[in-house]
């Protein structure tokens, strides 16, 4: 499956489209509208209702679907790259869900009250210490198997935890609260949220972009890849930090949401002629727009049902995950 | 005047009550006899959730759960209608007596469960003069709501609000308010997405006192920069849930103090 | 270019696969590296290559091996492993591409000069018409010759290479062996194992016989591959036939049968 389109019209395209969900992302709502209203004539032009509601509702949830998905899209491509395994992504590996127990610990002992910084640190320790497991396994056995059944475990041993904590807080509403670290929202955050994740969601991006030769070189094998004089311990530290301050920052303000570093990498593998050090770039643009896309279906499809994000983006990955998961099959039996 | 204790000593009265639901707890202590009611729900000893912690500190209290209740060997238990509903279908399988009570919509229901645990507990005078009590209370006049009254909404935890035909209502109203669920007919609790809110733009929001002493990402919705800056101080009244959750004699102070409050707001303004 | 092994033990796990291997390269050579399955042939290319932690010691140009930055050693040296291994199906142009990463800078955007290297890499191993398709969609051999094609374009003084023939056609094998040859001619060293011994015979200008982990013979292919060292060695018995351009040796069956 390959498919010719020169690299930069890819990239051009992928941020019309970013740009084009961002922009449908602020208009939709409770009420359609229209943000060049306000861009054009001034914020005098619009309500005051409407002025706040773009600028402090829909901006931020905008701005935040944006970089979370970009986040999500770019670790699952580096951490496929890195293990060489297609399936290789945040949540199915566990490292979202790791993520969000890092983030219900640091709120409910009050961490977090104290140090806002506690959330999004407490939550990229989480990821961290999901990704170093996982490192640790996948260089014993490189079996793709036995790294996502660990990622079920992970995740279910994570969630559990989670679980746990929420039960053991006095706040009443700490118990119904599981849903959202498990399946995500963007619902009502604010710019508050955007100044605890950017940062770590930058930097992470930084350094998992800085993987991308490295990971090209790994495309044939180990040996080869050090033969060439790439540094194998520096391309996995990069990755396991990069990939922790992202997911972790971005789960600690939208929950664990699976599946986009699954679906995006393996759709825009082919558009890139496979190449690791192409499909990272693209992948976080296309991450960004599948979360932007998602973010706008929870809200365009039931609109008084506060869907969660990751309903959507499961109900796209599943089948996905099981197409992958027979044809790599098919692979390692030849 | 209270009525003769002797009452309770007639054979027919249960004398080994258990109330398994904060609301029924509190109903229960207010009619009970001393002695007739041995355990109430963990949550009515907890200042936090009940406004009589003192008395059931005093009683044993329970988690709801089938086993711890079918261990005090009751001989009747009361419930809510929708909580523990496992526990209580158990309970009854076991032969045990479990009556439930719905939650209070109205004030009516407020009588009305009083006059069920009244007939229940064999108290009925005590039971009737607490509902003389609250029908003296409720009769007062300010029962018409003006259409240019000010509307009054509650906000709390996971941006729910309450619809109409609900206990929340009738406070708003009789204190002289509209009520923000009411005006936009919704049902029950209800999500009411942030950006909803501001456009429906309540007169008032009304949030609950008691939530803010927790964090969590269920109550960092009420610290959102766009809840404040549209609901400045001056929109706002933050009242005691505890007068709020149940339907019991209290109810009326949720009224009294929502006027005061609003009251001492509006002088404020002026 | 030089290379000098002294002494050059390795283990795999606890177990000790090689014992005290010296070997010095002071001259451009094709040197065929041969011995029986399990004689260390592996993990001494591998151990030049870098890629093997050994004790004893290294020297490229009369400098310690461990001196060399992993980046600088790339230049000198490349390193085609017997597994065919590409795990993503990347563009054959891509693939051989990818050898010219030691000579890029950090984003890797390649050059004028590297399309040309690239090109002549792939025309040598007759690679280049299949230039734009994917790499699972290549035949074994179409794989076999796209990867030295990308050891190629590397352009390593010292060149690697374990086993390179193996699935390849007469042709291509023949092809192969002379492509090496124009490289020595070149000036560069080639290290190649194989177990084609009528290939080694005929067209190495060395050979080094591993039996067991040791080095146990190191010459030209008329004074190594003699038949009672070929039988101590692999067991088998030889034919041998001498050409204008040079001897050739051909296995024809066990020893023990004889």
């Amino acid at each position: 499956m390959q498919i010719k389109i020169p690299y930069s019209w890819l990239m051009a395209i992928l941020v019309a489209l970013v740009l084009l969900l961002f922009a449908i992302s602020i208009s939709i709502g409770h009420v359609w509208l229209n943000p060049l209203d306000a861009l054009w004539s001034g914020a005098g032009s619009i309500s005051a209702a409407d002025h706040l509601i773009l600028t402090e509702i829909r901006l931020p949830r905008a701005v935040l679907g944006l970089i979370i998905g970009a986040a999500l899209g770019l670790s699952g491509a580096t951490l496929q790259g890195l293990l060489r395994n297609p399936l290789a992504e945040p949540g199915l590996l566990g490292i979202s869900a790791s993520a969000s127990l890092g983030a219900v610990l640091a709120i409910y002992t009050g961490l977090s009250a104290a140090f806002a910084y506690a959330l999004p640190i407490s939550a990229l320790l989480g990821a961290l210490v999901a990704v170093v497991l996982l490192r640790a396994l996948a260089g014993k056995s490189a079996d793709i198997l036995t790294i996502i059944l660990s990622g079920v475990a992970l995740t279910s041993l994570a969630g559990a935890l989670t679980s746990l904590t929420l039960n053991m807080s006095s706040n009443p509403f700490a118990a119904l609260e599981i849903v959202f670290w498990m399946l995500g929202s963007l619902a009502d955050r604010s710019w508050v949220h955007v100044g605890m994740a950017l940062p770590f969601i930058l930097l992470g991006s930084v350094l998992l972009l800085a993987t991308a030769r490295a990971l090209d070189a790994l495309s044939l094998g180990q040996d080869v890849a050090r033969s060439m004089g790439v540094n194998l311990n520096r391309t996995n530290l990069l990755a396991i930090f990069g990939t922790a301050l992202s997911v972790g920052a971005a789960t600690a303000v939208s929950g664990a949401i699976g599946f986009v570093g699954l679906v995006v990498p393996h759709l825009l593998r082919p558009l890139v002629g496979n190449r690791p050090s192409h499909l990272l770039p693209a992948s976080a643009l296309g991450g960004a727009a599948f979360l932007l896309l998602a973010d706008i279906a929870v809200r365009f499809v039931f609109p008084d049902k506060d869907l969660k994000l990751g309903v959507i983006t499961a109900l796209v990955g599943a089948p996905f995950f099981f197409w992958l998961l027979h044809n790599v099959k098919k692979r390692t039996q030849l | 005047m209270l009525p003769d204790w002797g009452v309770a000593n007639q054979p027919k009265a249960p004398q080994r009550v258990v109330s398994m639901n904060l609301c029924t707890d509190q109903l229960a202590l207010l009619v009970a006899a001393p002695g007739q009611l041995i355990s109430v729900s963990y949550l009515a000893a907890e200042a936090s959730s009940s406004l009589m912690a003192k008395e059931a500190a005093q009683l044993h209290t329970n988690r709801g759960l089938a086993e711890q209740i079918i261990r005090l060997q009751p001989d009747l238990v009361l419930a809510g209608q929708y909580t523990s509903r496992a526990s209580v279908n158990l309970l009854r399988r076991l032969g045990v007596n479990v009556q439930t009570f719905a939650p209070a919509y109205r004030f009516a229901d407020i009588s009305a469960h009083l006059a069920k645990i009244g007939t229940l507990l064999g108290q009925e005078a005590r039971a009737n003069a607490l509902i003389a009590q609250l029908d003296t209370a409720l009769a007062e006049p300010n029962q018409h709501t003006h259409r240019s009254a000010p509307v009054l909404g509650s906000y709390g935890a996971n941006s729910y609000t309450t619809g109409q035909s609900s206990l929340e209502s009738e406070v708003v109203k009789a204190a002289g308010f509209r009520h923000l669920g009411t005006e936009l007919a919704l049902q029950g609790a209800s999500k009411l997405p942030l950006e909803q809110l501001i456009y429906a733009s309540p007169d008032r929001l009304m949030t609950w006192k008691s939530w803010s002493q927790y964090t969590g990402r269920a109550t960092e919705i009420l610290l959102h920069p766009a809840l404040d800056r549209w609901f400045p101080k001056e929109r706002r009244v933050a009242v005691d849930s505890r007068y709020w959750m149940c339907g019991t004699p209290f109810t009326v102070e949720a009224i009294n103090q929502l006027k005061t409050q609003m009251e001492s707001h509006a002088d404020h303004a002026d | 270019m030089t290379l000098t092994l002294s002494q050059l033990s390795a283990a795999l796990g606890k177990q000790t696969v090689l014992h005290d291997v010296s070997i010095a390269c002071t001259k451009p050579e094709l040197i065929g590296l041969i011995g029986p399955n399990g004689a260390g042939k592996s993990t001494l290319m591998r151990a030049i290559a870098g890629l093997q932690p050994f004790s004893g010691a290294m020297q490229l140009n009369g400098r310690p091996s461990t001196a060399y930055r992993a980046d600088e050693l790339a230049k000198l040296l490349a390193f085609l492993p017997q597994e065919r291994i590409v795990h993503w199906p990347l563009i054959a142009y891509d693939v051989v591409m990818l050898g010219r990463m030691p000579h890029q800078s950090g984003f890797g955007k390649a050059s004028a000069h590297d399309h040309e290297v690239v090109k002549a890499a792939m025309h040598t191993m007759e690679v280049a018409s299949f230039a734009e398709r994917p790499f699972d969609q290549l035949s074994g051999g179409e794989q076999a010759r796209l990867l030295i094609a990308r050891l190629l374009a590397q352009e390593p003084d010292i060149i690697i290479a374990d086993e390179p023939v193996n699935g390849l056609d007469p042709a291509h094998q023949i092809g192969l062996m002379r492509t090496f040859q124009a490289l020595v001619a070149q000036g560069k060293t080639v290290i190649t194992s194989l177990h084609d011994l009528s290939l080694a015979s005929y067209w190495c200008d060395r050979i080094i016989v591993l039996k067991e982990g040791q080095l146990i013979a190191d010459g030209s292919p008329t004074d190594v591959l003699t038949a009672a060292r070929i039988r101590g060695v692999y067991g088998v018995e030889t034919a041998h036939l001498t050409l204008p351009q040079g001897s050739l040796v051909v296995p024809t069956d066990l020893a023990d049968r004889k």
